[in-house]
């Protein structure tokens, strides 16, 4: 559970929103293992480590907020536990490990940072809206549908393992967060996570942010 | 991981009906998985209500694999499970595959905005998903994936109008344009005219269209809105023998002179390969979709003779009125005991007939019913409203070349054809097929080449 100095805010969501994150696509990813040469997706293995981690599924909610989030379904074929740390993107400043909790006594669900991701051999690790998920954060660029955008996870070896995942638009995965211990009412909404925020969530119309390229 | 798929191209345009056994290895869940660390930082994704529906979901997931690995591997599969039309080859499906039972044409018009990075992104997120639902694969962001399990024969096929040229700066097709007015019989309505961007669904089950049409309009959405939507239908799957000719709401075998592939006439006709015709693209044809209104009520008002002599075929089993069997080669020179043409000089067939080696077209139409209420009275000749139905045909019609092979055949009918007695012309549109594509690439891929 939450360590004591945790501050949680429990804002009050529009049922829209509790509608979506209820909703999250989790059981989509349920034939990625064999989905792999079926897909047209972008979704690439990590070179540069042979192919230890595979990812599939992989896609980025499109938007033009401050934070975003990454999904997919990542498998290790390789033959020990490996222990993801950390993560990283051209296109955020800060990239986290991040999961999601219920509260059994108030059915509350928090999401918030892990240290660390251990997917054991043969397993595939699902990172999805309502569960854990890479989320990027201080987002550099608006990221429009169809964007391809690069995530790099390094586990604690140093290894890294880089994939790509295809922007598309989502109305879920709404979530608010509050940063930090120090985090107050006003700042969760500042840091609003804001991606689905405009109805439609256009990713075409115009935005403040420069779009990623 | 065991990888037991299919490889999903198959021959080209070659029709799969494997049921393909999933295999599923051992898959910790997400829930399941140790997660080290203690947090540091808290987000809070809801309130009371929300975990529920979490745990939910995870119970779905959980049924829905246990459903999937005690499936029976061939026997006591319902028919329509396995039965998936490949998506990847050098021509889109949808076109030469037997046409199912469904039909959803769409044409969307793209937001003023996209530029030609825009239409890259977008055609590749169709493409994607248009890849997995035919494969009766869960696309990456599908919310109700339990929809996505059943392919019964899906294809998506998409349609390129002038704007999409315009927009990747390359040459449009000679042929992509409105089609001149017919305007002894053309009364078209704008809402079924034109579009920049088709979207064609074709599905043996309505339910399995229906989802894959809102998946790829959310796809869509950022990108542009849709203009118009024309739903059709045939038999039911299982009602007929595969590879029968339709019926349409005249009662009609529509579609007995046809290109087929057994003949070779799809690649000359549909493909181009004919000497007199050349492909826009590698794989590329086009499509034209006339909206034509039939009016049943007037129909009613001919009897069976008539029905017949208006098209120069029998209504019993298509045979034309000088042969016994539908594909008997109708006789357009024979006469009767006084001297007249037995298929009349108004026949539909006859001045349909080809009078230029490459006037053939691939007609793939589907029925509409539109549902009508608060319906009484009669329709009267060339009313395109009223009576107790609002029927017609999803005239589709694909060839290599509009107006080589198409508009010749049409210009005739309009000057002279017994079926514009009940017919109507409402809507018309013409869209540019690109060609398919190979994993990894995608639909239009040659505009950006
Ligand atoms: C609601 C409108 C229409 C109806 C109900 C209709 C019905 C029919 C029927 C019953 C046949 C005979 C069987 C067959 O070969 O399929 C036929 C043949 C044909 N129709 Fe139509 N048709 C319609 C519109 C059109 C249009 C708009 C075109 C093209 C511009 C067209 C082109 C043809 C051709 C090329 C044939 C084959 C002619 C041949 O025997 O060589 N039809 N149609
Ligand atoms: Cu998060």
């Amino acid at each position: 559970m939450l360590n004591m100095n945790n501050k949680i805010i429990a804002p009050a969501l529009s049922l829209l929103a509790l509608g979506s994150l209820a909703l999250s696509g989790c059981a989509s990813s349920d034939n990625a293992a064999d989905n792999s040469s079926a897909s047209a997706s972008v979704s690439v293995s990590a070179s540069n480590e042979k192919s230890d981690l595979e990812f599939t599924q992989t896609w980025v909610k499109a938007g033009q907020g401050e934070m975003t989030a990454a999904f997919g379904d990542v498998t290790n074929h390789s033959d020990k536990a490996i222990k993801l740390v950390s993560a990283e993107s051209s296109v955020s400043d800060m990239t986290q490990l991040h999961t999601t909790e219920i509260d059994p006594k108030t059915g509350t669900t928090t999401m918030k940072q892990v240290d660390s991701m251990t997917i054991e051999p043969g397993e595939t690790f699902k990172l999805e809206p309502g569960g854990n998920h890479i989320m990027l954060m201080d987002m550099k660029c608006s990221i429009p549908a169809g964007h391809t955008v690069k995530i790099t996870l390094k586990d604690d070896q140093g290894k890294s393992y880089e994939f790509e995942g295809q922007a598309r638009d989502y109305s879920g995965a709404k979530e608010e967060y509050a940063p930090g211990e120090q985090a107050s009412s006003s700042a969760s909404m500042d840091s609003q996570m804001n991606m689905g925020h405009s109805m439609h969530g256009s990713s075409e119309s115009a935005s403040a942010m420069p779009t990623c390229s | 991981m065991s990888h037991s798929e299919q490889p999903l191209q198959g021959t080209e345009n070659s029709f799969s009906e494997t049921a393909k056994a999933e295999q599923h290895s051992a898959q910790a869940s997400a829930s399941s998985t140790p997660l080290a660390g203690a947090s540091r930082r808290a987000v809070v994704a809801g309130t009371v209500g929300l975990g529920v529906g979490v745990a939910a979901t995870l119970g779905t997931q959980t049924a829905l694999q246990s459903a999937q690995k005690s499936q029976p591997k061939d026997e006591a599969q319902p028919p329509l499970i396995g039965q998936r039309v490949p998506f990847f080859g050098s021509r889109q499906a949808g076109i030469e595959t037997p046409a199912p039972t469904y039909a959803s044409f769409v044409a969307v018009d793209l937001n003023n905005g996209i530029d030609k990075d825009g239409l890259e992104r977008l055609l590749r997120i169709l493409t994607d998903d248009a890849a997995h639902l035919t494969e009766g694969k869960t696309p990456v962001v599908d919310q109700e994936p339990e929809l996505a399990q059943v392919a019964a024969s899906l294809t998506v096929t998409l349609g390129f109008g002038e704007r999409i040229f315009e927009i990747a700066g390359v040459k449009k097709p000679s042929w992509l344009q409105p089609l001149p007015a017919f305007e002894k019989i053309d009364q078209l309505q704008q809402q079924w005219n034109d579009g920049d961007l088709l979207l064609q669904f074709c599905a043996d089950d309505r339910l399995t269209l229906a989802h894959a049409q809102r998946m790829l309009l959310k796809d869509v959405r950022s990108f542009g809105r849709v203009r118009w939507v024309q739903e059709g239908f045939r038999r039911a799957y299982g009602s007929e023998k595969p590879g029968q000719t339709m019926r349409n709401l005249f009662g009609q075998l529509d579609g007995t002179v046809n290109p087929t592939t057994e003949a070779g006439t799809m690649n000359e006709y549909v493909w181009g390969e004919a000497d007199s015709l050349t492909p826009w693209e590698d794989g590329g044809t086009s499509v034209i979709i006339r909206r034509i209104h039939m009016n049943l009520d007037t129909w009613d008002q001919a009897d069976r003779p008539a029905r017949e002599d208006a098209v120069g075929r029998k209504l019993s089993n298509g045979a034309p009125l000088t042969g016994t069997n539908e594909h008997d080669v109708a006789d357009l020179s024979a006469t009767n005991e006084l001297g007249f043409n037995v298929i009349a000089p108004y026949a539909h067939i006859r001045r349909a007939s080809a009078q230029k080696p490459e006037e053939h077209i691939l007609r793939r139409g589907y029925n509409y019913d539109m549902p009508v209420s608060d319906a009484s009275g009669f329709s009267e000749h060339g009313q395109t409203s009223g009576g107790v139905s609002n029927s017609g045909l999803i005239f589709a019609s694909y060839q290599a070349d509009p107006v080589k092979q198409f508009v010749p055949i049409q210009r005739r009918l309009a000057e002279l054809d017994m079926l514009n007695t009940w017919t109507v012309p409402i809507g018309s549109a013409v869209f540019a097929i690109p060609g398919g594509c190979q994993p990894g690439g995608f639909i239009g891929e040659k505009l950006f080449a």
